[in-house]
């Protein structure tokens, strides 16, 4: 499985005065069983991307390859790609319509063609790995809590089982509790499911926590395309772009400047207490 | 002198069965107390459903108690004849901006509120100017808020408030939808006004990061406050947040885990200085 665009453009209001071009030339390759951060300021182009990789819209200029295969030649099913590359938007509870939760995470499947008993078959399944218990599933969704409903939303695209799964900031409006919850499901749909995540955020501290893979986009480009303590090494890069470091980070260029001979490529609360135990001593 | 004054405050939202058309409550608030001076910072946590929305719609009598009373600047919000004046004293601000804006301008936008009012046009010329230099918009007055990014629609929200000329801003997660720098934006923003107008702010937010500057921190749970005090007391009960869906800044987690290790560390450490500083005696026993 691959996914690649080449020289991507996107440009809003072409050929008038206000032409703007959201996306200026996006190259990025996305293989199997990844977990992927992609961030980026408001307006920076992450939400054009991610629209584009399951064929919602349709770039200006250049070329998005499925298996190698152009999605906008002829004769490309891109009703099939959304069923490959599953798009979570933002505050996707809001598009919850059903009267209950396992009929909503059918519905998916069952557009698709598949029979009443293959969609509640996949339907238990996405429920299950979002942590929907079975006792919730004649409920109406709209009786469930805020973190609850979202989970019910993200299953009703893992019922489509993409091989890609875009979650745009599905954690905004969550308390922390309902952030770990849906943040270390995601994680663990990756590692079981073997598919690949890609998890735009604005919180740097979750992004350092659960990818493998940064790609940072500004004014339309891909600015940085590496791994977290690389991609965090550039602190300054980051705020110039209206980002930042994960909190701990600079947590530890303080130790650092005040003559500890600390780690600061530490992206995480671990391993800033790893590296700060290996600078001290405790008097036990 | 309290500005927010909120006595016991019980409240239930009406719901109607679709099938057997009963109307049944459904507790928000079961009583509860908390009592802001002027010119205080407060911040307000709670998980999801905790009541923190409820709340902040009763300091602008968007809701009122069925059973307690809030006093907002000594008006009591059950009667009618303050809704107003209350109004114009706690200013709200939503967490989307986009479904707070009605004009094409910036400058009319933010004008909106003080006409609105019934302020004479000059005054109104020189609130807008005001409330656009303290957000830091004074360059986008003649832009269009749609194409603004989102920490900057925030900010021309936040100075349609203030050019109403509050005691008080109640905001509910304003920040959520932002990314870092519209985050760190509007948080200046706030401390400033805080600090230079002396405008009691009341901020709701579930970032543990934002609200380690507040005077003093409330914590809600299932519609009562279950904490309060300021972010260095609230926050060094690491374990009982956790318990109740919430969190601690980044580095309070970090010094909460070298304590665990063995290290010899205060409570409540909010600023990485001050981790530096409490570290400093280890400084000369190297491995």
């Amino acid at each position: 499985m691959e996914l690649k665009t080449q020289n991507l453009v996107y440009e809003y209001d072409s050929g008038t005065d206000y032409a703007k071009r959201a996306l200026d030339g996006v190259d990025i390759t996305i293989g199997k069983n990844e977990f992927i951060g992609l961030i980026g300021h408001t307006g920076s182009g992450k939400s054009t991307l991610i629209q584009h990789l399951n064929g919602l819209l349709k770039a200006t200029e250049g070329q998005v390859l499925w298996n190698g295969r152009d999605i906008y030649s002829a004769g490309f099913d891109r009703r099939e790609l959304r069923g490959h590359v599953g798009l979570v938007f933002q505050y996707p509870e809001y598009q919850l319509f059903e009267t209950t939760v396992l009929k909503d995470v059918c519905f998916g499947p069952k557009n698709r063609g598949l029979s009443e008993e293959d969609a509640i078959c996949r339907a238990r399944e996405a429920l299950t790995l979002t942590g929907i218990d079975e006792k919730y599933y004649e409920s109406s969704p709209f009786d469930l809590s805020g973190g609850q409903k979202r989970r019910v939303a993200i299953a009703g695209v893992l019922a489509m089982q993409p091989e890609i799964l875009i979650l745009d900031e599905p954690t905004a409006g969550l308390d922390p509790g309902g952030r770990d919850e849906i943040l270390g499901r995601v994680a663990g749909i990756q590692r079981e499911t073997g598919s690949t995540v890609i998890l735009v955020s604005h919180s740097m501290d979750d992004i350092a926590e659960y990818v493998d893979r940064i790609i940072v986009i500004d004014k339309g480009c891909i600015a940085f395309d590496d791994v977290p303590v690389r991609v965090f090494s550039h602190v300054e890069e980051l705020e110039k772009m209206g980002l930042s470091a994960p909190q701990i980070t600079y947590v530890m260029h303080t130790l650092k400047n005040a003559g500890f001979n600390v780690d600061t490529d530490a992206i995480t609360v671990k391993e800033a207490v790893d590296s700060i135990m290996g600078q001290i001593r405790p008097h036990f | 002198m309290s500005i927010v004054k909120a006595e016991n405050v019980i409240y239930s939202y009406k719901r109607k069965d679709d099938e057997t058309e009963e109307t049944k409550p459904v507790s928000a608030l079961a009583g509860v107390s908390l009592d802001a001076s002027e010119g205080e910072f407060i911040a307000v946590l709670g998980h999801n459903g905790s009541g923190k929305s409820t709340f902040a719609k009763q300091l602008n009598a968007l809701l009122v108690p069925d059973e307690g009373t809030v006093f907002i600047d000594g008006m009591d919000t059950k009667e009618d004849k303050y809704t107003l004046d209350i109004r114009k004293t706690a200013g709200m601000v939503f967490q989307n901006p986009d479904n707070q804006m009605v004009a094409s301008v910036v400058e009319e936008e933010v004008g909106f509120g003080p006409e609105n009012m019934g302020v004479p046009t000059e005054e109104i010329w020189e609130r807008v100017e005001r409330a656009l230099s303290s957000v830091g918009m004074y360059a986008y007055r003649e832009s269009n808020p749609s194409r603004l990014s989102g920490g900057q629609k925030q900010r021309i929200a936040i100075a349609g408030i203030l050019a109403m000329e509050p005691k008080c801003i109640v905001l509910d997660e304003p920040t959520a939808m932002l990314d870092p720098k519209g985050r760190i934006d509007v948080l200046e923003v706030l401390h400033k006004m805080n600090k230079e107008q002396g405008v009691t702010i009341i901020f709701i937010t579930h970032n543990m990061e934002e609200v380690t500057g507040a005077d003093r921190i409330f914590v809600m749970d299932k519609g009562k406050i279950v904490m309060n005090g300021t972010p260095r007391e609230v926050f060094s009960k690491v374990e009982e947040l956790r318990d109740l869906k919430l969190d601690v800044p980044k580095v309070t987690k970090l010094a909460h885990e070298l304590k665990k290790r063995g290290v010899i560390l205060p409570d409540g450490i909010l600023t990485s200085d001050e981790l530096a500083e409490a570290l400093k005696h280890y400084q000369n026993t190297p491995v």
